[in-house]
C-alpha cells in the first residue's frame, strides 16, 4: 500500500501546488486588470479615501473642501452653491466638472506623487492628500452677479483686464453640488433647462445684435487711418438706418425707444439698429475681412480658459465673396450659423478694453501643496497677441462709452461715478426663435499708471428687455469695481 | 522542573526519535507570537482597547493545556500536527475577529470545545479497535443524525440549505460528524476485505478489477450518503465524500483504473446534476464565465478574485483591505480574505501548513503495519486535504465553487470540532508508530 500512499500524497501535493500557482496568477499576473475593473469596489473606496485639496476664492474663502467622516471616508462640501459654475462638482459616481475637473490632478495630489511616495503611502495605508487650488473668483462679485440674475436663465461672466482673472461666472439654472448624487436624475432629465451645462463656457448662443461690436470693429479696421477718418465714419449718417432687416424669417429691428431722426453709424450701434451693419459690405467690408475678424477675435475656435480643457467647436461655413447675400446678412446680424459662448464674448470685450490685446483669461491662479503655506503661481501664456489694432479698439471703446451715455439700456449699467462702456443687444435663438438679451461691456477701474478694467458679459434667455441684462451687468460691475 | 529533566533525557531516547514535546512547545510559541502580533496590529488599526486581545489569551491557555495533556497522554505523538492545527486556528481567530467581530466570541468558544474533543479523543483506548469493531453502529448513528437533520434541520441565517441542528443558540452540522464516521467505516470495511480485494479479481475487457461482491455494499452505503447529501443540496460535502471514498478505494485495491472510473462517475454525476439541479448549473456556469454575471450570480466569486488581486504579494495587512465586500467572507471565502490581507505570502503559508499536516498524516499511514490504522490515517488526512483543496481551488476559480469551509481557518464550530477530532485521531495513530520499542 506504500506505493499507493505515495501516489495519493503526490496528487494532494500537486493540488496544493496548483492552488499556489492559481493564487499567483490572480495576485500577480491578473492583479492590474482586475483592480482596474469598474466594478471593483476597492477603487471606489480608495477614491473615497482621497483627501482632496480645497478650492478657495481669491480672498481665501473656501468654495469647496473635504470633510472626513467617522469611517475614514472623505466627503466633499460646497459652502456656496452659487459658485457651482466655476467650482463644478466632484462625485465618485458621476465624475467631475469645473475647477474640480480641470485641476483634478492637483486636487487629488496625483501631480506630486512619486513612485517611492506611492509605495510608502500604500504600505502605511496613508490617505492621499491633494493640493489646495486658489481660484480667481471673488465670492462677493459671484454672489452679487448670481443675485442680480436671480431665477432667470442665462449666464454672467466678469473678468479683470489686463490680468485676465475671472472674478465671477454664473450659469442659471444652477444646481447644488452638495446634492448632486441625490438630484442627478432630475438634473439630467430636462434638456431644456440643463442645469449642469455651464452656460458661460459651453452655452452656444446666437450672438444677434451683440455681434455688432465685432462688425463695427471689422468696419473700422478697414480704414487705414482712423485718426483722420474714424470720426467721419462713425458720425456720418447711415441712410435708412432704422429700417428692419429680414433674416431667416425674422424681422430684425432697432431696440425699442430708438429716436425717429436719421442715425449715424455710432448711433445705429448704440440703438442696436441692424440695417447699418447688414449693409456694411456697401461701405467696403468684404466677407473675407469679416471672417478674418471672427477668427482673430477667437469666435471660430474653442474659448480659451487657462488650465481648462476646451471642447471642439464646429466653425460655421466660411464666408467668401461667393457667399449668397442672405447668408452674409445673417452672418452680419449675428443670426447666421455662428454661435458664441459668453466666454468668447468676454474675450472680445477684454481685447477692446485692453487696447486690442488678448487677455489670458483664467479661473485658477495658484496651487498650494498640502501642509505648505506657499502658493505656487500658475503659469499663464506669456504671449498676448493683438486681436485688434489699438486705434480700432480705441474707436470701439469710445462708441461704447457714448452708448453708456445715450442708450436708455446701456445707461442702466452705470452706478455712481463708474465709467461704463457697453452695448445692449437682442438675439433670437432656438427653433422657436425665442428672444434673449445681451449686455457686453466693461468699466474703467484704472487706479495707477496701467489701465485696468472689469469686463462683463450677460446673456438672459427668454427675455426681450435689454435693460434687464444691463442691470445685472451693472450690479456685477459695481461690486467688482468697488473691490478692484 | 521534573518535566524538564525528563525532556532532556528524552532527547537521547533509544528509538532515535527526538521527543516531540520541545519541538511542539517551540512551534506553539512561534505560532502564538504570530497570532499575538496580528491581533495587536488589528487592535491598533481598529483603535480597539487592549482587552480586545482576550481571544489570544484563550488561545494561549488552550495551547498550554493541550500541550500538557498531550505530553501526559501521547508522549510520542507527531510533534507538528498539534501546533500547526493551533496555528491555523489562531489565525482563523485573527481573521474572524477582523471580519465579523461579533462572531469572535463564538469561534473562541468553539476552539475550547474543539480542543476538549481533541483531548477527549486522546484519553480513549489507544488501539482504536473499538472504532473498527462497531463500524455499522457508527455509520447508522451518523445516518440517523443526518435523517434527523433532513427532518428538523435549520439554517442559523434562516436562508440557504438547512444543514444544522439547533440546540438553543448553538448549531451543529451533522454532516461534519459524518466525515469522520464515513472514513472510519470505509477504513474498517476495506481493511477487512483488502486481502480479497487485491486477489479476487474479475476480468473486464483487458483489465482486472475487484470483484463486485466487495464493492456492492460500499457503493450502496456511498449511494445512500450521496442521495441524502444531494437531497440536502450540500454539494461540497457530497463531492468531498466521493473523492475521499475513491482515494480510499484506490489505496485498498491498488487499482488506478478505479480512480479513472471515479473521475468518469463524478463527471457523469456533474453532467446529470448540471441539467437537473439549479444550484449545480449555477455553480458550473459561474465557474465557466464569472465575468458575464459579475454583478449577480458570480458576484461572490468575482469579488473574491478581486480580493486576491488586491492582496498582491505581501497583502494589505490585517484590517487594511476590503475583504468584507465579499458576501459571507468569514465562512466560504476565508481564503480570499487571507489573500487580500496577507497576500501571496499568507496564501503560501496556509497552503504549506495544510500540506505539511496532510503529508504528516500520510506518513503516519505509511509507517503503520495495520491496514485499518493506515487507511484511517490516510482517509482522515485526505479528508482534510480534499476539503482544503476544494474550497481553495473554488475560491480561485480553478474548480466550480462548493460551499465548504477551509479547515481551521473558516468560521464554523462544527467544522472546527471535526478538524480537531481528526487531528486528535491522527495524533493517537502517530503515537504508536513513533513510540520507541
Amino acid at each position: 500500500m506504500t506505493r499507493e500512499l505515495k501516489w495519493v500524497t503526490l496528487v494532494a501535493l500537486i493540488g496544493f501546488g496548483a492552488v499556489v500557482l492559481g493564487s499567483a496568477f490572480w495576485a500577480v499576473v491578473q492583479a492590474d486588470s482586475l483592480l482596474a475593473r469598474s466594478d471593483n469596489a476597492r477603487n471606489v473606496i480608495a477614491e473615497q479615501r482621497i483627501r482632496r485639496g480645497a478650492i478657495l476664492d481669491r480672498d481665501g474663502e473656501q468654495l469647496a473642501y473635504t470633510e472626513v467622516t467617522g469611517s475614514g471616508l472623505a466627503r466633499r462640501v460646497y459652502p456656496y452653491p452659487q459658485a457651482a459654475a466655476p467650482v463644478g462638482y466632484y462625485s465618485v459616481t458621476y465624475g467631475t466638472a469645473g475647477i474640480e475637473a480641470a485641476f483634478d490632478t492637483q486636487l487629488r495630489g496625483a501631480d506630486r506623487a512619486s513612485e517611492w511616495q506611492d509605495f510608502v503611502n500604500d504600505l502605511l495605508h496613508r490617505a492621499p492628500q491633494g493640493s489646495d487650488v486658489r481660484s480667481t473668483v471673488d465670492l462677493d462679485v459671484q454672489i452679487a452677479a448670481a443675485q442680480a440674475l436671480g431665477s432667470r436663465s442665462g449666464a454672467v461672466i466678469v473678468a479683470h483686464v489686463p490680468s485676465g482673472r475671472v472674478l465671477a461666472m454664473v450659469s442659471q439654472p444652477n444646481y447644488d453640488p452638495n446634492r448632486l448624487d441625490v438630484d442627478w436624475a432630475t438634473l439630467t432629465r430636462d434638456e431644456q433647462t440643463s442645469p449642469l451645462l455651464n452656460r458661460v463656457t459651453a452655452g452656444q448662443y446666437q450672438p444677434g445684435g451683440a455681434l455688432q461690436t465685432v462688425v463695427l470693429a471689422a468696419m473700422l479696421a478697414g480704414s487705414p487711418d482712423l485718426q483722420q477718418q474714424g470720426g467721419y465714419m462713425l458720425n456720418s449718417e447711415v441712410p435708412e438706418a432704422t429700417t428692419s432687416v429680414q433674416v431667416n424669417g425674422l424681422q430684425l429691428t432697432c431696440l425699442p425707444g430708438t429716436p425717429a431722426h436719421p442715425l449715424t453709424l455710432a448711433e445705429s450701434y448704440l440703438f442696436g439698429c441692424p440695417a447699418a451693419f447688414a449693409r456694411a459690405p456697401e461701405s467696403g467690408l468684404t466677407p473675407g475681412n469679416l471672417w478674418e475678424r471672427f477668427e482673430m477675435l477667437g469666435l471660430l475656435a474653442s474659448p480659451v480658459l487657462t488650465g481648462f480643457a476646451t471642447g471642439t467647436v464646429n466653425p460655421p461655413p466660411l464666408l467668401h465673396d461667393e457667399t449668397p447675400d442672405e447668408e452674409l446678412v445673417a452672418a452680419l446680424t449675428g443670426q447666421g450659423d455662428l454661435t458664441v459662448t459668453p466666454l468668447q464674448m468676454v474675450q472680445v470685450m477684454a481685447a477692446i478694453a485692453n487696447q486690442g490685446n488678448a487677455v489670458p483669461l483664467h479661473l485658477v491662479d495658484a496651487v498650494r501643496a498640502p501642509g505648505s503655506s506657499d502658493w505656487v503661481p500658475l503659469e499663464l501664456p506669456a504671449r498676448r497677441p493683438a486681436l485688434l489694432r489699438a486705434d480700432v479698439a480705441s474707436a470701439v471703446r469710445l462708441t461704447m462709452l457714448q452708448a453708456a451715455a445715450q442708450s436708455p439700456y446701456v445707461s442702466q449699467a452705470r452706478t455712481g461715478d463708474l465709467v461704463v462702456y457697453g452695448h445692449s443687444a437682442l438675439a433670437y435663438g432656438g427653433p422657436q426663435a425665442t428672444p434673449y438679451v445681451w449686455f457686453t461691456g466693461f468699466a474703467d477701474v484704472t487706479d495707477g499708471e496701467e489701465a485696468e478694467a472689469v469686463v462683463v458679459v450677460v446673456v438672459i434667455e427668454s427675455e426681450d428687455d435689454p435693460a434687464l441684462a444691463a442691470q445685472v451687468a451693472g450690479a456685477a460691475l459695481a461690486t467688482a469695481a468697488d473691490l478692484e | 522542573m521534573a518535566d524538564r529533566a525528563e525532556l532532556r533525557t528524552d532527547e537521547f531516547d533509544l528509538g532515535g526519535l527526538p521527543a516531540p514535546a520541545r519541538r511542539e512547545a517551540g512551534l506553539l510559541l512561534v505560532a502564538g507570537l504570530i497570532i499575538l502580533v496580528n491581533h495587536i496590529a488589528l487592535a491598533i488599526v481598529r483603535d480597539r482597547p487592549w482587552t480586545s486581545l482576550w481571544p489570544v489569551g484563550v488561545w494561549a491557555v488552550c495551547a498550554i493545556v493541550g500541550h500538557i495533556v498531550l505530553n501526559r497522554r501521547l508522549r510520542w505523538r507527531d510533534p507538528l500536527l498539534f501546533p500547526l492545527a493551533m496555528f491555523l486556528t489562531g489565525w482563523g481567530l485573527n481573521l474572524i475577529d477582523r471580519l465579523v467581530p461579533s462572531y469572535a466570541g463564538r469561534q473562541t468558544l468553539w476552539l475550547v470545545v474543539g480542543l476538549s474533543a481533541l483531548l477527549a479523543v486522546s484519553l480513549l483506548p489507544r488501539d482504536l479497535r473499538w472504532l473498527s469493531r462497531y463500524r455499522y453502529t457508527w455509520l447508522s448513528g451518523g445516518l440517523l443524525l443526518l435523517a434527523i437533520t433532513i427532518l428538523f434541520g435549520e439554517n442559523p441565517s434562516n436562508a440557504g440549505p438547512r444543514l444544522w441542528l439547533g440546540f438553543g443558540r448553538i448549531y451543529y452540522q451533522p454532516s461534519e460528524l459524518l466525515k469522520i464516521v464515513l472514513v472510519v467505516f470505509l477504513a474498517s470495511f476495506f481493511a477487512d476485505h483488502q486481502r480479497y480485494m487485491r486477489t479476487d479479481m474479475i476480468r473486464l475487457w483487458r483489465w482486472r478489477v475487484p470483484s463486485p461482491a466487495f464493492l456492492a455494499p460500499v457503493l450502496l452505503m456511498w449511494g445512500v450518503c450521496m442521495v441524502v447529501l444531494v437531497w440536502q443540496r450540500d454539494l461540497g460535502t457530497a463531492t468531498l465524500f466521493f473523492v475521499v471514498f475513491m482515494f480510499m478505494l484506490y489505496l485498498t485495491s491498488g487499482q488506478a483504473l478505479l480512480l479513472l472510473g471515479g473521475v468518469a462517475l463524478l463527471s457523469a454525476a456533474a453532467a446529470a446534476a448540471f441539467s437537473r439541479i439549479d444550484v449545480v448549473a449555477l455553480r458550473i456556469n459561474v465557474w465557466a464565465d464569472p465575468w458575464a454575471t459579475a454583478d449577480s450570480d458570480a458576484y461572490q466569486v468575482v469579488q473574491s478574485l478581486m480580493a486576491v488581486s488586491a492582496g498582491g504579494v505581501f497583502g494589505q495587512g490585517i484590517g487594511q483591505g476590503q475583504p468584507t465586500i465579499i458576501p459571507v467572507v468569514h465562512s466560504d471565502f476565508a481564503f480570499a480574505a487571507v489573500a487580500e490581507e496577507w497576500g501571496l505570502v499568507g496564501i503560501i503559508t496556509v497552503v504549506v501548513v495544510l500540506a505539511v499536516i496532510v503529508v504528516r498524516g500520510m506518513s503516519i499511514a505509511a509507517r503503520t503495519r495495520f491496514v485499518f490504522r493506515s487507511l484511517l490515517a490516510s482517509g482522515l488526512s485526505m479528508m482534510l486535504a480534499v476539503q482544503s483543496l476544494l474550497i481553495m481551488a473554488g475560491v480561485l476559480k480553478l474548480v466550480p465553487l462548493t460551499g465548504i469551509t477551509l479547515p481551521f481557518l473558516s468560521y464554523g464550530g462544527s467544522s472546527l470540532l471535526t478538524s480537531f477530532v481528526i487531528i486528535g485521531l491522527l495524533l493517537m495513530l502517530s503515537t504508536d508508530e513513533r513510540m520507541p520499542v
